[in-house]
């Protein structure tokens, strides 16, 4: 054999091997990503305490909680008591120390450590486990298993008033998320309950009367038509619960009766907005997380007339100007609705608008940014932490925190700074009737109040008669109407 | 020697196979992001129940949703989200937090921002100095 002849050879079998190496791997990767292994709670504390014990000979169990399994959302997983992830704590009281570890298919894949000093750790019983708990849950009140979050059955065990306590979560005949208690101790159940809706739906003003409630659905959003006052038209946008896929709903009588506008493959709405000249153009504009539509008959028909590669998260129409905020860091800009042009932003946007002088106005996770001369420019907001999605209204842009709202004017650039006693959960810019006042701020605390703040910062109270968290508030000719979402309450689930 | 020569090659290409080529087969197990909001809540009279619906305690935390879909939480159920600092309540204290609920629609925080019981009203001054901190927060499930 010559050289040449060998060098050939080498290479033919170097190569051989490599590929045959790389197919062995492969293969026996999807062998071991396809072995599912489940355990029971008790399984999944026995595989953890060898490694525990290593770490701390004295350490205790506080918490062990089964994990949804990302992978297969619609699953039913835990049907017999075993699931294939968990998350364990352990705690190490008189060093205040603790240890976490995750399970997957019968594996410790993650450990971490941290403090705690929360005295809730316990001796591990050994009696009593998630398939005996499952077994009698079912037996006394016919709990389902969930789909999509908390899907299937889970289990829990921690410390509650210093009982050890076993959880069954799963869902009640109503598809409402439900928990079943069980005294580890003595295998009594000791609590039973279910996460009820209360209230939720669209209102005018103080009505007990819902203008559209469904207790199928959850409201996200909702808009009038700039012209309500004469053409009453309004569309209002949310999610089916059971079905998990969006909905959008348009009324041309101010709410008393509503049209499903159906729209096929219609992704997550992220925005509805009028044309500011709705009146002549009777012109639409639904973003989703896709694509933008366009109608110009009152909803009729919808024209598609941009598709986005990558997920659109928030979006902003203003007299003619379009701008979208896609989630790998780009805002994409049209005057046309046919030519758009894309720009990077910095790391991390949330929100996109275009304030008065035509500049977009950029949120990100901690700064608020606004675009002139092709530069993006921080805004000196002049309070900490600036958190609150940025809303846009007549020439003023207001930016909130967990206790201040500021109002900052377009044109002069001048802050108007108002702080608050209580925890601010959400505030509302809301147009007047009459365009010369400023508009006006409602902020809606942490604990459920709803306050309009006076000029010089006072803040006012505005009772409310329906049930139910605000969502949104919009004015048409000074009459309020509200978006609320229902409150979920905790309550005792009667066997049946 | 020819020998030799042959399994010298099947020897190295085996071990570039398995130095170069992707065979991680950790789990995606945790999820670190930085930057991101810790608030601290209180129960009001109002609500009959805390995040779990279970006795309040220590440790138990709600998620909330993705984007505007309240059918999508951020993380699984079960999740154990671990602070970069200690956490100190009048409660309880520690790192560590289990999500076993969702809570309602809020927009206004980061995205993977973490709202912990900070015990009842009386506490709400405590809630209210404890503020809106940033903090690094691993996710774990």
């Amino acid at each position: 054999m010559t050289n040449k002849s060998r060098f050939f050879l080498s290479i033919f079998i170097l190569v051989g091997f490599c590929v045959f190496g790389y197919l062995s791997n492969s293969v026996s990767k999807e062998t071991f990503s396809s072995i599912t292994t489940e355990l029971t709670l008790r399984q999944a504390v026995d595989l953890a305490k060898e490694e525990v014990y290593k770490w701390n000979p004295n350490a205790q169990l506080s918490n062990i909680v089964s994990v949804d399994n990302p992978e297969e959302k619609n699953k039913t997983d835990g049907i017999d008591g075993k699931r294939r992830y968990w998350n364990l704590q352990f705690v190490a009281q008189i060093e205040k120390k603790s240890m976490g570890l995750t399970i997957h298919d019968g594996q410790i894949v993650n450990k971490w450590y941290g403090e705690d000093d929360s005295g809730r750790g316990f001796d591990i019983p050994s009696i009593f486990d998630s398939s005996d708990a499952l077994k009698k849950t079912i037996a006394l009140y016919n709990i389902k298993p969930g789909k999509g979050w908390a899907g299937g059955y889970h289990f829990q065990l921690a410390k509650q008033k210093e009982k050890l306590v076993m959880t069954v979560f799963g869902r009640d005949s109503k598809n409402n998320f439900s928990r079943v208690d069980f005294d580890i101790l003595t295998g009594e159940i000791t609590s039973a309950l279910h996460k009820v809706p209360y209230g939720g739906g669209f209102y005018s003003g103080n009505s007990n009367a819902p203008l559209f409630n469904d207790e199928q659905t959850t409201l996200i959003g909702s808009v009038m038509s700039p012209n309500f006052v004469s053409d009453k038209s309004l569309f209002l946008w949310g999610i089916r619960n059971e079905s998990n896929s969006p909905f959008i709903e348009m009324s041309k009588d101010g709410g008393l009766s509503w049209i499903n506008i159906n729209i096929q493959n219609l992704n997550n709405i992220v925005n509805v907005q009028f044309s500011d000249n709705y009146k002549q153009d009777r012109t639409v504009f639904i973003t989703t997380n896709d694509r933008i539509l366009k109608s110009t008959n009152l909803g009729n028909i919808w024209e598609i007339i941009y598709v986005s590669k990558q997920e659109i998260i928030s979006s902003f129409w203003d007299s003619n100007k379009f701008a979208i905020l896609t989630n790998n860091n780009n805002v994409l800009v049209s005057s046309d609705e046919e030519n758009w042009v894309s720009f990077d932003t910095p790391e991390g946007g949330s929100n996109i608008l275009i304030n008065s002088n035509g500049s977009l106005i950029l949120k990100t996770i901690d700064s608020i940014y606004a675009r002139n001369a092709d530069v993006w420019t921080n805004i000196k907001v002049p309070f900490k932490n600036p958190y609150g999605e940025p809303k846009h209204i007549s020439d003023k842009l207001m930016i909130n925190s967990y206790n201040t709202i500021g109002l900052q004017d377009d044109f002069t650039g001048e802050w108007n700074i108002t702080r608050t006693l209580y925890q601010i959960e959400n505030v509302w810019l809301v147009q007047n009737s009459e365009f010369s006042q400023d508009p006006t701020i409602y902020a809606y605390s942490k604990d459920g109040r709803l306050f309009r703040i006076q000029k010089g910062g006072g803040s006012f109270q505005v009772k409310l008669s329906n049930k139910g968290t605000i969502a949104q508030i919009i004015n048409a000719s000074n009459n309020l109407f509200f978006l609320m979402n229902p409150i979920l309450e905790w309550e005792n689930w009667v066997k049946g | 020697m020819k020998k030799i020569w042959i399994i010298g090659m099947a020897v190295l290409s085996t071990i570039l196979t398995f130095s170069f080529g992707e065979v991680n087969t950790t789990y995606a197990a945790a999820h670190v992001y930085a930057n991101q909001d810790v608030t601290a809540y209180v129960r009001y009279s109002t609500s009959t129940k805390p995040a779990g619906g279970g006795d309040y305690y220590w440790g138990v935390a709600a998620v909330r949703y993705q984007g505007s879909n309240p059918l999508n939480p951020i993380v699984p159920f079960g999740t154990t989200v671990s602070t970069s600092l200690p956490i100190k309540s009048p409660i309880g204290s520690g790192t560590s937090f289990t999500v076993i609920d969702t809570g309602a629609m809020k927009p206004a925080l980061s995205p993977n921002n973490l709202d912990i019981y900070w015990g009842e009203w009386y506490n709400q001054d405590s809630a209210l100095s404890f503020g809106q901190n940033k903090m690094t927060l691993t996710y774990y499930y």
